[in-house]
């Protein structure tokens, strides 16, 4: 528990029980992912699910902060698990070296952070968890720029819902470069959230709103959702 | 009576066109489309290009009145009838 030190205080122990006994799922470990993946083992989440079925190329290198030059060529999958393992040894992280699509069992899980790149993947993991219930932290980055969102069934519309496109379209068009910090960032505001939403601060929680993030500007704007 | 309108830009909008917002003045009920051509009259620089594409709203342009998306209304038919918070932005795809 001495790894904990530094953040049970401060978040309480009541708090910090609801998230070790928590089980949350990353859907992705790339960009967001690596951040997210991190920040939720170093705070001690009790398990954690993990997707990814890519391997790590060096453009990844630039803001995939759980891979290193000697990964290049790995699965992300076997990287981030001997990765997280050991930067908390107690907790249980599952790794899922899979795509995720439309016939995939999500696991039985409180909460699921959308680390993905695309939004047809997005959608497909927005209507396998919508209708089960389970809440999702959306977010997604491009350039200097990133969105966060909380999707709860039964207080939120569904992702699909709230931010309607055409996917296939949308994907074609996205712009890959990247800043590094704005990733980390967003990344981090994710767990934020996902703290909150795991111990009922619903007070705080960025539901029925979404924050955008623009680093080039400092500006951090929050618009409200009907 | 004159209707305050405010138009707000985020992300790439607000880095390609050099304006967080704008403050529009109509004295009738517009169309969304009209709007925004009423902004680009305003600022001087046209930002349809940036935001419909073949008649329609722009594959990844959010935009929002009093946060509803326009999508879930009349598209780019829906009236503007009135004081209200227009919000436009491009959602960032990649992870």
């Amino acid at each position: 528990m001495e790894i904990y030190a530094r953040h049970i205080n401060l978040l309480g122990k009541e708090k910090f029980a609801k998230i070790h006994e928590a089980s949350v799922m990353v859907a992705g470990a790339g960009g967001l992912g690596s951040t997210v993946l991190n920040l939720l083992a170093r705070l001690g989440v009790g398990t954690i699910h993990f997707y990814e079925f890519a391997e790590i190329d060096p453009p990844d290198l630039n803001r995939q902060i759980l891979y290193n030059s000697e990964d290049v060529g790995d699965t992300k999958c076997n990287i981030a698990l001997a990765r997280l393992k050991k930067i908390n040894p107690g907790i249980n992280i599952i790794a899922h070296c899979e795509k995720i699509t439309a016939k995939t069992e999500i696991p039985k899980v409180d909460l699921v952070f959308d680390c993905l790149d695309n939004f047809t993947s997005r959608y497909i993991l927005d209507d396998l968890i919508f209708p089960k219930g389970i809440p999702m932290i959306h977010a997604g980055v491009c350039s200097y720029f990133g969105q966060v969102t909380v999707i709860i069934p039964g207080k939120t519309k569904s992702l699909r819902k709230t931010i309607p496109l055409d996917a296939r379209k949308f994907d074609k068009k996205i712009d890959k470069n990247i800043f590094p910090p704005i990733v980390t960032t967003i990344a981090s505001i994710q767990v934020s959230e996902g703290v909150k939403y795991l111990s009922n601060d619903f007070n705080n929680l960025l539901f029925g709103k979404i924050l955008i993030v623009d680093l080039m500007s400092n500006s951090f704007d929050i618009i409200q959702l009907n | 009576m004159p209707m305050k309108i405010q138009v707000k830009l985020y992300a790439t909008l607000r880095l390609n066109l050099g304006v967080a917002g704008l403050e529009i003045e109509i004295d009738k009920p517009v169309t969304i489309l009209k709007l925004l051509e009423l902004a680009s009259q305003q600022l001087n620089s046209d930002i349809i290009p940036e935001l419909i594409e073949d008649g329609e709203i722009m594959v990844g342009t959010i935009l929002l009145i009093n946060g509803k998306n326009i999508f879930h209304a009349e598209k780019l038919e829906t009236m503007i009838n009135e004081e209200c918070e227009v919000s436009v932005f491009p959602p960032a795809g990649g992870g």
